[in-house]
């Protein structure tokens, strides 16, 4: 196995152990090449850095801008049409 | 009311409906039934949102279109994929509509570049690999380092950063990726592991200089 096949099928898993013979290969291959090595390292570093990265919660407010959009789009009934309870939240406004 | 009708369920037993009983319901027309589904899925579609458009405004733009989505197409839900894969889908969907207009090629070149490494003939990298000297573990997510991520992912075109959000990001499989975006598991996987080669070119510079703060 050549570094050209490392970088192309190391990246479908990382380094997860799976048992097939493609994966024993890369896995030897890792264990001599400090250039595939330094490349799966920093890729997998690269998704770490990405999951790190906050994704905020649903903004204050954007509840009730969405029941009031799919009111207006006619995917709920109105309030009067008895959906009270489901929306008694919409306190705020 | 039909077959379907939970008129009879109290509000508090909605909470903990099956999730086939709610989605019968809602596509009955049942109001109630399809706003439980928003608030189960509300959280979970906001946030992918967020990470595919990486902005609030169109985050929220694209949830809202979402549930719009949803209801209107709740009857073409056959229920052979999961419900959590179609929702999914829409967001996806979505989310493309509103990037389709931006100016992508150069960008596409360099990922089609990415493929295949310039090799020499024994197979080897033709170009020196960047050691990454940094660890996340190692480096605080400082503004400069943070914006540097974003920017980068902000660069790569919505097919490519769709996947790997999808992937690396929500923790989804490559077959329940490829049935999200509607592509074969061959495509997912070679958009992922393009999307993961850029996005780490652009950070190298960043990761592979200790003490780049104090530095420049
Ligand atoms: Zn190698």
């Amino acid at each position: 196995m050549k570094c050209s096949d490392v970088y192309r099928h190391i990246c479908d898993n990382l380094d997860q152990r799976l048992g097939t013979r493609r994966c024993r290969e890369i896995r030897r291959h890792l264990g001599a090449c400090p250039d595939c090595r330094a490349y799966l390292e920093s890729l997998k570093a690269t998704v770490v850095l990405y999951r790190s990265l906050p994704a905020p919660p649903l903004p204050k407010g954007a509840h009730d801008r969405l029941i009031r959009a799919l009111r207006e789009s006619g995917c709920l009934p109105t309030q009067a049409a008895g959906t009270r309870r489901a929306h008694s939240r919409r306190a705020q406004k | 009311m039909d077959a379907h009708g939970i008129s009879h369920v109290t509000g508090g037993q909605l909470k903990t409906l099956a999730e086939g009983k709610l989605i019968a319901a809602a596509r009955g027309g049942d109001a109630r039934a399809f706003s439980e589904l928003v608030r189960r899925y509300e959280q979970t579609v906001y946030r992918y949102a967020f990470k595919l458009c990486r902005d609030r405004e169109k985050a929220e733009e694209t949830f809202q279109d979402t549930f719009i989505n949803v209801y209107r197409k709740l009857r073409s839900f056959d229920g052979r994929s999961r419900f959590s894969t179609w929702l999914y889908a829409i967001v996806t969907n979505n989310c493309l509509m509103r990037h389709r207009r931006r100016k992508i090629r150069d960008i596409e070149e360099s990922l089609e570049a990415l493929e295949s490494p310039g090799t020499t003939a024994d197979g080897k990298f033709a170009h020196e690999i960047a050691r990454w000297e940094e660890t996340p573990a190692d480096v605080m997510l400082d503004r400069e380092l943070r914006s540097q991520i974003e920017r980068a992912i902000g660069k790569l075109p919505p097919d490519y950063r769709i996947v790997f959000t999808l992937r690396d990001m929500e923790g989804k499989s490559t077959e329940e990726t490829a049935r999200i975006v509607g592509i074969s598991g061959e495509a997912a996987k070679s958009r992922l592991r393009r999307a993961r080669a850029f996005l780490r070119e652009e950070l190298t510079p960043y990761m592979s200089h200790p003490g780049r703060r104090d530095g420049r």
